[in-house]
């Protein structure tokens, strides 16, 4: 694979056309960050809210064992 | 006893089941499609030759293509899936229409919006109101908000994934529209320069790149809708529950 430019110069400028291309580089990548990135954090959560949900009836259980009640 | 494939589709029309069978395929999906997104834009961007026509600007078609290509591709999903959960009333066929909507919205914006400015520079207009290309990717982009706005303004999920379904599988038949609109009508668009069954007419040091960004942008597409049908699932079994 061989470079297509001759220096960086002339990579960021694209012909001229360097405004209309990185527009679209730019675009994409938010498109794609918020394609990824929310769902991501927004499952995590989900996962240990889920998580903390299956251990409350143990913790409970546990408690009551120390409290001498039937759980 | 069913036949194993009817077993394995019977299971997996379980949203339990799926959750516990994808529950770790999302984050090397998403690892590897931003991986390979790298790697496909410097080959592109930096390697590539330039087009002896269109010159540097060529290039906006590794973001474009895939964009276009695969907010279609979504939408054939969505409308698979709203022909299944028609037929089967499958949970998961009307969780996955729930899911990819958003997504293909995005994809569809995102293929408009670098069309846009693709065509600023080739056509020297930004959009064409006369374009059958443009307007029946613009009426994919009014099902996609359709079905997002469907599924928002249900407080019962049951009848929200009815009417889902029928919106998915009636869009289906833009599809065809999309894809033969350059050869059915008259377009300024430039006809598919790729296919699955015949030749490309695009150079080798360009195909291969396209392609690279292609399949950088199916696995980004994959792993934002499996995250989102696992969130879909997740709050289902926390008590959003489905009629």
């Amino acid at each position: 694979m061989n470079w297509w430019f001759a220096d960086w110069n002339a990579f960021f400028a694209m012909g001229g056309y360097g405004v209309s291309v990185w527009l679209c580089v730019g675009l994409s990548l938010l498109v794609l960050l918020w394609m990824l990135l929310p769902p991501l954090l927004q499952l995590r959560a989900a996962r240990k809210a889920q998580a903390n949900r299956a251990a409350q009836p143990a913790n409970r259980a546990s408690q009551q064992a120390k409290a001498g009640k039937r759980p | 006893m069913p036949h194993p494939v009817m077993q394995w589709f019977y299971r997996l029309a379980s949203p339990v089941w799926f959750y516990r069978l994808t529950a770790g395929w999302s984050l090397p999906l998403a690892v590897s499609s931003a991986l390979l997104l790298l790697a496909g834009l410097v080959w592109g961007l930096g390697a590539a030759p330039a087009d002896f026509r269109q010159g540097e600007v060529y290039r906006i078609i590794y973001l474009h293509v895939p964009a276009a290509a695969l907010a279609q591709s979504v939408y054939a999903v969505i409308g698979l899936a709203g022909a299944v959960f028609w037929i089967w009333r499958i949970k998961l066929a009307a969780m996955l229409i729930e899911a990819a909507a958003p997504v293909g919205l995005a994809l569809t914006g995102l293929a408009l919006a670098t069309g846009a400015v693709w065509g600023r520079e080739t056509w020297g207009a930004w959009w064409l109101w006369r374009d059958p290309r443009l307007m029946s990717t613009l009426v994919l982009l009014f099902l996609y908000l359709g079905l997002v706005a469907l599924r928002r303004s249900f407080d019962d999920a049951g009848k929200a994934d009815r009417a889902l379904s029928v919106l998915a599988v009636v869009g289906l038949a833009n599809l065809p529209v999309i894809r033969y609109s350059v050869e059915w009508w008259n377009s300024i668009h430039q006809p598919a320069s790729l296919s699955v069954t015949g030749s490309s007419s695009l150079h080798p040091s360009i195909l291969w790149p396209l392609l690279w960004c292609m399949l950088a942008f199916a696995l980004a597409m994959s792993a934002a809708v499996l995250m989102r049908l696992q969130l879909v699932v997740l709050r289902n079994e926390a008590g959003g529950g489905r009629a």
